[in-house]
């Protein structure tokens, strides 16, 4: 072989190996994963206080006395709230992208869940304040009571922030939520945004 | 196999068609109008980097073979810069001794560059978020995507079926010989928002997709930020399960379908890196500011776990783990109210040590030159002395 067919070869070789490399080909791998041991575990409701993975990091403080709850798909945590009569609230917090199709909108859903019409911003308004959080982060809070029906009532903070919209509702009876009230707003008080 | 030192390819005309490229890739001009062009990427790239994100120029000015439909990107350009040295080292580098310092010197910056190669084509980054007292053995790539379907059907270990990111696009068809059912990807958005769908829908679609859908969403200048989604039409279930379903990442509860009694997981999740060994974080520290709530200092005392092995490593902010062909640097963390969570961020690189090799050999190759020159050096300044009038 002489050496111009010796670097014909070599060059070829490795454009070749350079083509091969930067394939990038539709691949199908299996493994098994121990159920008990080591996977990386995120933290979730199990573990009171973070929410991660989100892309945009908060934690909260749980009241004393409230208990995990069931979680759900859209659930970032889920608490049972135990009432003195025997009854229990249902605690959720919910992410959603952007506005989460409007703040007046999932306000008149909550109200027809309890069995109030939609209502317009202005009587909306009569029963919602601006809170402040620890943090100095503003929140809508919401009370929903309908005096017909005493079995169900619904609490809520709003925490509207670049790019999705927060909500803490706590469900119960009228009589629960009104006694659910200082805590639930702790709970809100106490949320911190971390990118903040 | 007969080769002539004596002549340079410059000093004869090659025949080989594949010689003359090589020959016309191995002149300094080449070299020249490549750096120039490499230096408008930068700038350009810099710029970008403003308006679309870190990840997003990486991608677009310096790791692709092309920009901007025909001119060479970062990759095509160092290629060439890499092919250029190699040709000038092979065919217009004599060696004689004065130049040994010259040859070592492009020698070195030749597996320099061939490191880059390796980095770029072997390497994995990601993240790894470890809560105290437990223990992790994978990392998640932080942009790249997988599918993953878990059969979760067996009492001690889930069997898991990964599908690489070129599945996951509209018109991708997902299907395995272990598995009972077939994917077809409808859409496919790599940054969504999720919105209720009001009212819900039940006819023909399932699990999340009933009460919710997403709308496409411009991509996040962090690309991290992004939240990819997909609508699934899954075949195979069974009547009454077949239809339209819903996954996009993060989901803080899984899409699962179920066939025969047996529960399958659908995810869509960055994608996963199984380590050979397993870390354990036993305690995280953090230290801040004084009068403040900002982290001055934080480090992660683990267990590397191998073959049951311990061994106790404390990872702080300057002072990485190194191990086997991985890194592990102390990146960030999740302050919990019970306890903490250290993120790991993870480089595995096989060309790491490419970098330190060749900057020995390139110092080495400019210290011969020198040393090769000082005789040089010394007559002709003896000579502008002689000459110099008094």
């Amino acid at each position: 072989m002489n050496l111009s067919n010796f670097l014909s070869s070599v060059s070829v070789a490795l454009a070749s190996l350079l083509l091969w490399s930067c394939s990038d080909e539709p691949s199908v791998q299996k493994y098994q994963v121990l159920k008990t041991p080591v996977a990386v575990e995120l933290p979730s409701a199990s573990n009171p206080g973070t929410v991660p993975n989100t892309g945009l990091p908060l934690t909260w403080v749980v009241p004393a006395g409230w208990e995990e709850g069931t979680t759900s798909s859209m659930r970032l945590a889920s608490f049972n709230v135990p009432l003195s009569d025997g009854g229990v609230g249902d605690f959720s917090l919910v992410q959603l992208g952007g506005g989460a199709g409007g703040i007046m909108a999932n306000i008149n859903r909550w109200r027809g869940q309890i069995g109030l019409g939609d209502a317009a911003p202005e009587e909306i308004g009569k029963n919602a304040h601006m809170h402040t959080t620890g943090q100095g982060m503003e929140y809508l809070h919401i009370t929903l009571i309908n005096d017909d029906n005493s079995g169900s009532a619904i609490i809520a903070g709003i925490f509207e922030r670049p790019g999705f919209t927060l909500f803490a509702k706590l469900s119960a009876t009228k009589a629960g939520v009104l006694e659910a009230q200082n805590s639930f707003e702790a709970f809100c008080n106490s949320i911190v945004f971390n990118d903040v | 196999m007969t080769f002539s030192s004596s002549k340079t390819m410059s000093e004869s005309k090659p025949k080989s068609p594949i010689l003359k490229v090589l020959h016309f890739l191995s002149k300094p001009d080449v070299f020249f109008f490549t750096a120039i062009w490499l230096i408008i990427l930068l700038v350009y790239g810099t710029i970008d980097q403003k308006y679309n994100g870190l990840f997003m120029a990486q991608q677009k000015y310096f790791s692709s073979w092309f920009v901007w439909g025909i001119f060479p990107g970062g990759r095509l350009a160092m290629s060439i810069v890499f092919v250029n040295l190699a040709c000038k080292l092979i065919f217009n580098s004599p060696i004689r001794f004065n130049r040994i310092g010259t040859l070592v010197t492009h020698s070195g910056m030749l597996l320099l560059l061939l490191g880059g190669f390796f980095t770029a084509y072997f390497s994995n980054e990601g993240s790894m978020p470890i809560p105290e007292g437990k223990t992790g053995n994978y990392y998640q790539d932080y942009h790249q995507l997988e599918f993953a379907v878990i059969d979760k059907s067996h009492a001690d270990y889930d069997a898991v079926t990964v599908f690489n990111h070129e599945y996951i696009k509209e018109g991708a068809v997902i299907s395995d010989p272990d598995l009972p059912f077939t994917i077809s990807v409808e859409t496919f958005h790599r940054n969504i928002d999720i919105i209720r769908r009001e009212p819900e829908v039940t006819n023909g679609v399932f699990g999340f997709a009933q009460r919710f859908q997403f709308v496409p969403k411009k991509l996040e200048n962090e690309f991290a930020q992004n939240m990819a989604g997909m609508v699934l039409k899954i075949e195979g279930l069974g009547e009454g399960s077949d239809g339209t379903y819903m996954v996009f990442q993060f989901m803080e509860i899984p899409q699962t379908v179920r066939v025969d009694g047996k529960e399958y997981v659908i995810e869509l999740r960055n994608k996963r890196y199984q380590l050979p060994f397993s870390i354990e974080l036993l305690d995280f520290k953090k230290k801040v500011h004084p009068g403040t709530q900002m982290a001055s200092h934080y480090s992660s005392l683990v267990n590397v776990i191998t073959d049951g092995f311990k061994r106790e490593v404390l990872i702080s902010m300057n002072e990485p783990l190194r191990t086997l062909n991985y890194t592990f640097y102390q990146a960030s963390f999740i302050e919990g109210v019970a306890d903490e969570t250290t993120v790991l961020a993870v480089v595995q690189n096989a060309g790491r040590n490419f970098p330190y090799i060749s900057s020995c050999i390139m110092a080495a190759g400019l210290f011969l030159h020198l040393l090769i020159q000082v005789p040089k050096l010394i007559v002709r300044s003896k000579r502008k002395v002689e000459v110099t009038p008094a």
